[in-house]
């Protein structure tokens, strides 16, 4: 009876998916003039339909509910857009979690006039403006441009920007485990040592 | 189960803080030289614990074990807790340094209330009442544990009743998974090594 208690014992530490929980991890980022928001818990849940609350300065501005897959967004308004300010987008999860990313204002700034140019199809500007072997080439206006392939590099970003904030997360490593491990040991052999001496 | 840093009230952390300072006092004092080892197995066992989730279905739970460090070590579990959380939040960024008191006193007090509960119980020469007393203390532990975090939200602001609907439901499959192990630790260090089971009964 004895052994089969040790091997259910070791069978559950074993068999079970060793990971970590506990925190929200939040990830936003701005797509032509709207704030987006991944928040997901830090086992890789998403964290359904948590409380996100837009902050500027300490000024509650928005609060608004995320979807089940764990992401939200705002519309930034215009006021902040002409005169950019850090963002603090906290989100709030069940059980008290809660977690917050700050949109730093140069990320708002980049996209103050591709905001206005996210209804132009942009590939179809590109096309129609290139230079081809039977049309002259067309003087395409500067900054039009350069909105266009600010909007088309923040999308193509996306992705590396999740992956960055991934490895920004603090990973869960055995050296931690086990450092941890170390530390109680350590301070329960002070305990004793005071123990031992009273 | 761990609060996150910034979402309770001042007086709820005073609150915490206080209950988590005056139950390790008196979890230091009444701990004997010859407990210390116990209560450094049981640390890293709640310390680890926490990192280890049983599939479940779609989802997965984590373990908490608050009720085993409670039925061994009594108040004892209050610096053992303490201890485990402290590092947990340095180490895993769960929970925080802030909300530690509140963290803690939710752990410890439910497992110190499953101890003068249910010790008696798991101590019982019929084996029956050591897997009944161990089961109890392992699944109102996490219970009264879920209670105390919704009670710690509902005095922040949250509504109570969506808090601890939240909080209970979330931890049925755990409540029950926690109640089996804990029964079948107690029955077994019963029989190996009953004087660790003993050692805390005063």
């Amino acid at each position: 009876m004895r052994e089969k208690i040790v091997i259910l014992a070791i069978g559950i530490v074993f068999l079970a998916n060793i990971s970590y929980a506990h925190r929200v991890d939040v990830f936003c980022w701005v797509d032509a003039g709207t704030i987006k928001c991944m928040a997901k818990f830090s086992t890789g849940d998403a964290v359904v339909k948590g409380t996100f609350k837009v902050f500027e300065g300490n000024k509650l501005i928005f609060t608004g509910t995320g979807d089940r897959k764990g992401n939200f967004s705002y519309r930034i308004p215009d006021r902040i857009l002409k005169h950019p300010k850090d963002l603090k987008i906290v989100c709030i999860a069940e059980m008290g979690h809660k977690n917050y990313w700050i949109v730093r204002k140069d990320e708002l700034s980049s996209t103050v006039s591709s905001q206005e140019d996210n209804s132009v199809d942009n590939e179809n500007f590109l096309e129609e403006k290139s230079p081809s072997a039977n049309s002259k080439p067309v003087a395409i206006d500067y900054n039009k441009l350069k909105e266009i392939v600010s909007v088309v590099v923040d999308k193509k970003l996306v992705p590396i920007r999740e992956d960055l904030a991934e490895l920004k997360e603090p990973k869960l490593s055995f050296r931690d485990i086990l450092g941890g491990i170390g530390y109680i040991m350590g301070i329960m052999g002070i305990i004793m040592y005071f123990k031992s001496r009273a | 189960m761990h609060i996150s840093e910034g979402v309770l009230s001042p007086p709820v952390l005073i609150t915490g803080a206080a209950i988590t300072l005056v139950g390790t006092w008196i979890g230091l004092k009444n701990t004997k030289a010859q407990q210390v080892p116990l209560m450094a197995v049981l640390t890293s066992t709640f310390f680890v614990a926490s990192l280890i989730h049983v599939p479940l279905g779609p989802s997965s739970v984590h373990l908490v074990l608050n009720g085993l460090v409670g039925i061994l070590l009594g108040f004892g579990a209050f610096p053992s807790i303490l201890i485990a959380l402290l590092l947990q939040a340095l180490f895993f960024q769960f929970g925080g340094i802030i909300v530690l008191g509140a963290n803690t006193a939710n752990m410890a007090l439910p497992a110190v209330i499953v101890y003068l509960l249910f010790k008696k119980l798991c101590i019982s020469e019929k084996r029956r009442n050591r897997i009944i007393g161990g089961f109890l203390s392992g699944s109102i532990s996490i219970i009264l544990s879920g209670t105390m975090v919704a009670l710690c939200l509902f005095f922040t602001g949250s509504n109570f009743n969506h808090a601890a609907k939240t909080v209970l439901i979330a931890h049925v499959p755990i409540m029950i998974i926690e109640g089996i192990i804990t029964a079948l630790v107690v029955d077994f260090i019963f029989r190996v090594k009953p004087e660790m089971l003993l050692g805390t009964e005063h």
